[in-house]
């Protein structure tokens, strides 16, 4: 079976390539055949003729938000420079319906939480369309390995999409605009200092090279100390004894190390644009973060190198067609890597205090897409994906550094306190996934429209899923839009889950002569994906241009929800080692989710003055049932948020933002645990002077901003994730950043 | 739930070897006419940078106005951030204006704002409007903007979408008191509008 997987994944390869490379020539030769309405035709037009052409065309615009099939919300550029957004971690934290816990989990660092559904696995991120998240569905840590810098908009689209997306669209699809290289025109540079030794910069660049090619890079670098937690929570970070999982003493109270906690982060994305039609595409995106975030020092040991390195990159090549006026096509070709950089480490008791940690996934992606439109009324638009898929799994405590440039089987490496004689195994993964989709979108009057649409997937390791969404919209005149949707979705297993394991032996035997370990993780190769289906409600009702009220209801089941439960006791799964508690992943759990938001959003608009506010009220509720009947609410997620702020400005250039976010109790990620993590209310700042010196030949286009976070400097914790983590995870203190931003036109 | 008939299709994709698939996909996506048609937006830029050629085609300027000016030159200036820059770059590279070559400059410094004789203001600088027909007023500036209610605020001409196509207001006054004029034919088909002040 593995033999037919590596074959066809190889097959899949080889014809993925000599497809693109058989695209291109025709692609290219095409271009210079282009029969464009050239600008200096235009130019030599009367007033008179300017006047008719058409600049938008009812197919050609921008859907309207209102008339969009789904629950989004769009976050513009300007928004995100007017209340300091620099990640996309920092946009979601302030979304309606979004729970955002940092600093609380070894593996990725913090967890975010859509509509009381938690998991960073369970929605994708894209970048111009591309999936930039990790293509074979591992949780990833979400911070300033997303920036935002480049951004136009970012599109939050709630609720289940697998419709149109395909696997891990589960919760939500998040897309990152980029501005474009016309929009740029010219580059852009940042720095930014701030507390705990913190460093930002940025370069932006974007221009036309000719008229039809448009080139656009950029790239960020940032790094931190992050604040010494142990000086502002002292209790939780008092010296205490570090224990092995035998509760044996590791290292004394009395020579316990400072704390540490640094990140440090870069991206690059480079855009390479023939005529709007052909686009070359690539991003890349590290991030650093300590694997001691969120443990008990009880637990683990502080070390500067104790860092888990994300490492995702993706390639792309588009190409938009247009058959004829009415039907036009967009063929993408990607590949994609996410890995787990060998040098990641844990020093936490499960790991001896010192393992090493590697997972690769890869994808080949081909996606082809016909839209048909007819009389700007109805839309049909149909697809098809073909992926390639080649995965090692989150290895197990690793003695040493794994060597990428050997094969898994070749690593040479044995299981801690085994005397080396235990071998490490590597469960290498090649499988596929070919889906096909089938949207349709009608406008029936001017006060009724609807879309309905289904994508079947057949996964080589689970076989086929099949995910339907059907929806109808109504206007009440142009000041009120009700939305009523039933969307289903599924959410791949990550080879992550599937068969990671984990666990390390004690270094003694049995009397049967086996090592003997006290706990590993043990993989499930028949974990199966979890099923989601919504109801979704949204109404939206425009008092006047400048006051808006929004509202949404939902109500969401998860079935097969992935839990990880006990596994058999006194396990043989390393050949020569008795283990005698296991855990693993299965699908048992039921989650029951109902929720609502409400947002208000007004302006004030004087001649030189503006002032935007929001306000957001969410409320979720459900319960999660797993395995032996036992029930909670929904994990990692609080029952009630208010997110609230303003925006003020004057003479377009200065502004300011308060932001306030309330956080009702937030149930843990274990839920045996009876505590919950404490309401908090957090108040963060951004203000900032764009053209600060306007009259200046070379600084006119300079600006400065402001930010602190936390500015009450409160005390505040976030829900924690793992066994030997805190169940409330303690949260920065008050934080200042300074930057600076230069344009060059 | 998948009815008999996706069943029945979900078998034929199974057994669907991938060679075939990407076979189906290799000739769906041959580009037939593809590259042929540009984006709307690029073409909206391109449509209005026609505009602001036409109306320095159909505006006079004062003698006086290119005294300050490098000898035999004309400037248009861009403020703020519709992506009109490329375009404006080619215009000045492949057109003159009166006879005159066109200098063409993007975000200039506030006090050097008097010396563009077309003053293109996007519709970022909303907040910022006065301020910058400040900077100008008295001089001759053709001032062009391109949002709601520019023209009414003091710019001179505000192109405006409707329908789908580009049209212009014009604000007589505010023309007048740069101490410009516009040729019958530009103001026959622009609609005319009084300012606030």
């Amino acid at each position: 079976m593995l033999a037919l997987g590596v074959f066809l994944n190889r097959l899949i390869r080889r014809i993925l390539i000599a497809y693109f490379l058989c695209l291109s020539p025709v692609i290219l030769s095409s271009s210079a055949h282009a029969n464009e309405e050239s600008f200096e035709m235009i130019l030599e037009l009367p007033l008179a003729a300017l006047m008719k052409l058409e600049v938008t065309t009812p197919s050609s615009t921008s859907q309207k938000l209102e008339d969009a099939p789904g629950t989004i919300i769009v976050i513009t550029k300007q928004q995100i420079e007017e209340r300091g957004y620099v990640n996309l971690l920092d946009l979601l934290q302030d979304l309606p319906g979004i729970d955002v816990n940092q600093k609380s989990v070894e593996e990725y660092y913090n967890q975010v939480s859509i509509r009381g559904n938690v998991g960073n696995d369970n929605f994708l991120i894209m970048q111009d369309g591309m999936r930039i998240s990790s293509p074979t569905g591992e949780h990833i840590p979400i911070s300033d390995n997303f920036p935002l810098y480049h951004a136009r908009q970012v599109e939050v689209a709630f609720g289940p999409v697998s419709a149109i997306y395909g696997a891990d669209a589960f919760t939500g699809v998040i897309n990152i605009i980029t501005e474009s290289a016309k929009e740029l025109d010219g580059m852009q540079i940042s720095s930014t200092v701030g507390s705990d030794e913190y460093y930002h910069n940025y370069l932006n660049f974007g221009e036309s090279l000719t008229p039809r090619i448009d080139l656009k890079f950029g790239g960020h670098w940032q790094s931190s100390q992050d604040p010494d937690l142990s000086k502002t929570y002292t209790r939780e970070f008092q010296d205490v004894d570090a224990l092995d999982t035998s509760n044996n003493i590791f290292r004394a109270a009395s020579a316990r190390e400072d704390f540490v906690a640094g990140t440090n982060s870069y991206s690059f994305y480079l855009d390479l644009d023939i005529n709007e039609k052909l686009n070359f595409g690539f991003t890349r995106s590290f991030l650093s973060h300590p694997t001691t975030t969120g443990v008990q020092p009880k637990n683990a040991i502080f070390d500067k190198d104790a860092d888990w390195n994300t490492l995702i990159q993706t390639y792309k090549t588009e190409l938009k067609s247009s058959f004829t006026d009415t039907i036009s096509g967009n063929t993408k070709l990607s590949y994609s890597k996410y890995t787990t950089l060998p040098s990641t480490k844990f020093t936490n008791n499960f790991a001896n205090f010192n393992a090493f940690k590697f997972a690769r996934g890869r994808r080949w992606q081909l996606d082809h897409k016909v839209d048909y439109k007819t009389n700007g009324k109805h839309q049909l638009s149909g697809g098809v994906t073909l992926q390639s898929f080649n995965s090692i799994p989150k290895t197990t405590d690793l003695p040493s550094e794994y060597d990428p440039d050997k094969e898994a089987g070749d690593q040479g490496l044995f299981h801690i306190g085994t005397s080396n004689t235990l071998p490490i195994l590597f469960f290498e993964q090649d499988f596929q996934n070919y889906g096909l989709f089938v949207q349709t979108q009608s406008k029936w009057s001017d006060w009724l429209s609807s879309f309905a649409g289904f994508r079947y997937d057949y996964d080589s390791r689970f076989h086929s899923t099949f995910n339907p969404r059907v929806g109808a919209i109504f206007k009440y005149k142009d000041s009120t839009n009700l939305k009523l949707m039933y969307s289903e979705a599924f959410l791949a297993p990550s080879t992550n889950l599937a068969f990671s394991h984990f666990g390390t032996f004690t270094g003694n035997k049995d009397g049967s002569n086996r090592f003997i370990s006290d706990f590993f993780r043990l993989p499930n190769p028949d974990l199966g994906p979890e099923k989601t289906r919504t109801i979704d409600a949204n109404l939206t009702h425009k008092f006047d241009e400048n006051l808006v009220l929004k509202g949404g209801f939902y109500f969401t089941m998860v079935e097969d929800q992935i839990d990880i439960v006990s596994g058999p006791s006194n396990s043989e799964f390393i050949p020569g080692g008795i283990i005698t508690s296991t855990s693993t992943a299965k699908n048992v759990g039921r989650l029951d989710v109902v929720g609502a938001d409400v947002t208000v959003e007004q302006a004030f608009n004087w001649k030189n003055k503006k002032l935007n506010y929001w306000i957001s009220y969410s409320w979720v509720d459900g319960t999660l049932k797993k395995l032996g009947g036992v029930t909670s609410n929904p994990p990692v997620t609080a029952k009630n948020k208010i997110k609230a702020g303003f925006t003020f400005t004057y003479l377009n250039d200065y502004f300011i933002t308060p932001k306030l976010i309330w956080v009702d109790e937030t149930n843990h990620f274990v839920e045996d645990r009876s505590e919950k993590v404490s309401p908090y209310a957090l108040l963060n700042l951004h203000l900032g002077v764009r053209n600060i010196f306007s009259n200046s030949k070379h600084w006119q286009a300079m600006s400065a901003y402001l930010s602190v976070t936390n500015l009450a400097d409160v005390k505040y914790f976030n829900a924690g994730g793992g066994s030997n983590s805190f169940g409330s995870s303690p949260q920065d203190p008050r934080r200042f950043f300074l930057g600076i931003r230069k344009s060059f036109n | 739930m998948p009815c008999h008939a996706v069943k029945i299709f979900a078998t034929t994709v199974m057994w669907l070897r991938p060679s075939v698939l990407a076979l189906f996909l290799f000739v769906l996506g041959l580009p037939h006419h593809s590259l042929a048609q540009e984006g709307q937006p690029a073409r909206e830029a391109k449509v209005k940078v026609a505009f602001i050629y036409n109306f320095a085609k159909f505006a006079n300027w004062p003698d006086r106005a290119f005294e300050t000016l490098p000898h035999n030159s004309f400037s248009i200036c861009l403020v703020g951030k519709e992506p009109l820059g490329n375009l404006l770059d080619q215009l000045a590279g492949s057109k003159t204006i009166k006879g005159r070559t066109i200098l063409f400059r993007k975000n200039p410094p506030q006090h050097d704002l008097r010396n563009c004789r077309i003053l293109y203001i996007s519709s970022s600088e909303s907040l910022r409007l006065d301020r910058l027909l400040k900077a100008v007023a008295g001089h001759p500036v053709l001032t062009i903007g391109s949002a709601e209610g520019y023209a009414k605020r003091g710019a001179g001409i505000n192109l405006f979408e409707k329908n789908g196509k580009l049209s212009f207001e014009i604000n007589r006054k505010a023309i007048l008191r740069s101490g410009l004029t516009l040729s019958s034919e530009l103001l026959a088909l622009g609609v005319l509008v009084e300012g606030e002040n």
